[in-house]
């Protein structure tokens, strides 16, 4: 893969992650956004995650997967609820790790 | 003025998200390898773009090498979340110039942005100061950086096992998923976003159906709240 391609990418995540963070400050001490437009962003993120960790979880090699060795789904499904429990991304990143390995190991 | 404030109590509130980011910056470092991306480049994306998710998508659409106008758009969607947190933060940063803002929002990430947040709300002897909340921005982008090139660097000696990496990218979002399920309205619309999701997935091509699946269940469920609460007052 090209190292053009590369740094293009590098300067594109760089734009549309600036943006969303700096315009609405720099913005809204002069203007107020639409309320219909920031009550649809409080449902962005809910939307946006689950539209991320569903396929990654129940798809595999392209097709749905809830087989016994999708070790993704069922890492996920036991460590959910201590994630729900504790909030904490440290907690749900180490468990999750320290359950995948394991469960990868029998399979 | 442009000046940083790092002090004790900035340095105990930035620890356990230093830890965090330790951890999933080494992750995110490491998977950048396998997509061929140096320890460089691995630490100006790190500084530049400074985003988990963000990066840990981009990297995974360089190893499908997906189209700019898909990792464009999906990485931008992922981020609209930022907008909400940069206008929550407004009201803190009333009276200040636009080149402390420009510096200041460059780093606010759903952890920085919680916990900068809950020490304006709270820390009131003395009041926590806008240099404190660059401080913390600054040094989580340091720990971040400094992660991101170490795991990329060490990615050429020691190998991991690609699919443990990846799921180290479901685990986060899951993580952050969960604090945004707060009531029942917020996990159903997480729960059909997902599932439309997966459907959209065997359809749509250039993986747009994140962006899709997303759009369509947030829209729908603003649509609908807006429509009850205009019912609600005319009834």
């Amino acid at each position: 893969m090209g190292k053009e391609y590369i740094w293009s990418v590098i300067i594109l995540m760089s734009i549309v992650t600036y943006l969303p963070r700096c315009l609405p400050m720099a913005i809204l001490s002069h203007y107020h956004l639409p309320s219909w437009f920031t009550k649809w962003l409080t449902f962005v993120p809910t939307a946006i995650f689950g539209a991320l960790i569903f396929p990654d979880i129940f798809i595999t090699n392209g097709n749905i997967s809830i087989a016994l060795n999708n070790v993704a789904l069922w890492t996920t499904v036991i460590i959910a609820p201590i994630a729900m429990k504790t909030k904490s991304l440290g907690y749900t990143i180490m468990t999750g790790a320290l359950v995948f390995a394991t469960l990868q190991s029998f399979v | 003025m442009l000046s940083i404030n790092i002090n004790r109590r900035v340095l105990q509130k930035i620890s356990p998200i230093a830890l965090g980011y330790l951890v999933l910056g080494l992750a995110c470092g490491m998977l950048g390898q396998k997509a061929n991306i140096s320890p460089i480049e691995m630490l100006a994306m790190s500084i530049f773009a400074y985003a988990g998710s963000s990066q840990f998508i981009g990297i995974a659409m360089i190893l499908q090498s997906a189209s700019f106008f898909s990792i464009g758009l999906t990485i931008l969607i992922v981020n609209l979340r930022y907008v909400l947190f940069s206008s929550t933060l407004t009201p803190y940063f009333s009276k200040r110039r636009l080149p402390f803002l420009a510096l200041y929002t460059h780093g606010i990430t759903d952890e920085t942005f919680a916990v900068n947040l809950n020490a304006f709300e709270t820390e009131t002897d003395p009041y926590w100061t806008q240099e404190e909340a660059l401080a913390l921005n600054f040094l989580g982008c340091v720990v971040w950086a400094i992660s991101n090139a170490l795991g990329c660097y060490a990615s050429e000696f020691i190998s991991l096992d690609i699919r443990l990496v990846s799921y180290i990218l479901t685990a986060m979002f899951l993580g952050i998923w969960v604090n945004y399920l707060v009531n029942r309205t917020m996990i159903l619309v997480g729960l059909s976003s997902g599932i439309l999701a997966v459907i959209l997935a065997q359809i749509v091509p250039f993986k747009l159906h994140i962006v899709l699946s997303s759009i369509i269940c947030s829209g729908l469920a603003c649509y609908l709240s807006i429509k009850q609460g205009s019912d609600d007052h005319n009834g």
